[in-house]
């Protein structure tokens, strides 16, 4: 049984997949390991909220986008020192 | 020599109890310092656990934080109404210091234990979006112990589920904490010179905690 992600832990890993992968749309569902529809869905979510841009059809982090994942990361280390889920 | 210095030694002989097997005089003044700077760490580790709230709003987050403000509340009450006592040859200021020193922890204590019982029962969390120490008593600190002692066991079994530098930190910082209070707790029958080993680790604690929100800082 895979184990569960919760949705943030989703968004952790498609926007780190934006900021170390290249941007492309099929990297990103590689490292992401979502379905194509859902992670549309996603990235929709992430461009509406400011955190991504597009160009050319690759996705890239913004200022905003950059400081929301170094927050998250941050979150993720508290959360898993002190046993929390994520 | 200066005033300050006099007035202050003056005072501990004053206030010090005469049944003291071990007089711990030369540590006066120095828990008053790690206290203060354990509120100091408390604090910051609750502002992470704000941020890390502010970001994920997750409830166990905002327990976390907030637990961890009455700590710090209660070791800062503790650590200035110490100094009160002192400087202003106040004794009434300790027991003062020690009842808000006592309520505010336990709260913290029990609002850090409430993060863990949040996180593990509340499941649809995670899918969306001091001078005369000798005052300390017996009673409390067993109440403080019992509460530190469960948060402790939480923390010691995520460390053996899945170990971590991160996770060995939390767990040592409780440990730390939880035989501070067990040293608070005997010296108050028996002991008094435990009561600087229990400073010292209680600080030791909270300096773990120092490091590990260093790691966390860095990381991000």
């Amino acid at each position: 049984m895979k184990p569960y992600r919760s949705r943030l832990k989703i968004v952790l890993d498609i926007l780190t997949a934006i900021s170390e992968e290249s941007g492309k749309v099929s990297k990103i569902l590689l490292h992401a390991n979502l379905s194509y529809d859902r992670l549309m869905k996603y990235l929709n979510e992430l461009l509406e909220k400011g955190l991504i841009e597009e160009e050319m059809g690759e996705y890239r982090l913004t200022e905003k986008g950059y400081r929301f994942l170094e927050e998250l990361r941050r979150a993720e280390k508290l959360a898993e020192a002190f046993g929390f889920k994520f | 020599m200066n005033e300050s210095y006099i007035r202050h030694k003056y005072a501990i002989e004053e206030l010090e109890p005469k049944d003291m097997s071990i007089k711990p005089v030369l540590f006066f003044g120095y828990d008053i310092v790690m206290s203060f700077v354990s509120a100091l760490v408390a604090f910051i580790v609750s502002y992470q656990a704000y941020r890390a709230h502010t970001i994920t709003r997750k409830k166990s987050f905002l327990a976390l934080e907030l637990g961890f403000i009455f700590t710090g509340i209660g070791l800062l009450a503790d650590s200035i109404l110490s100094y009160a006592a002192i400087a202003s040859r106040t004794p009434h200021f300790f027991g003062v210091g020690y009842l808000a020193y006592f309520i505010s922890t336990a709260i913290g204590y029990a609002l850090i234990l409430g993060s863990y019982i949040i996180d593990r029962v509340m499941m649809e969390e995670a899918v969306p979006a001091m001078i005369p120490i000798a005052r300390y008593g017996s009673l409390p600190e067993s109440i403080l112990l019992i509460l530190i002692g469960v948060v402790m066991i939480q923390s010691m079994i995520n460390l053996l589920m899945d170990r971590s530098l991160n996770k060995l930190l939390i767990a040592a910082a409780f440990t730390s904490i939880f035989l501070s209070h067990l040293c608070f707790m005997i010296q108050a029958l028996a002991f008094a010179s435990l009561l600087v080993i229990g400073q010292i680790l209680r600080f030791i604690g909270f300096m773990m905690f120092a490091v590990f929100i260093i790691r966390v800082v860095r990381a991000g």
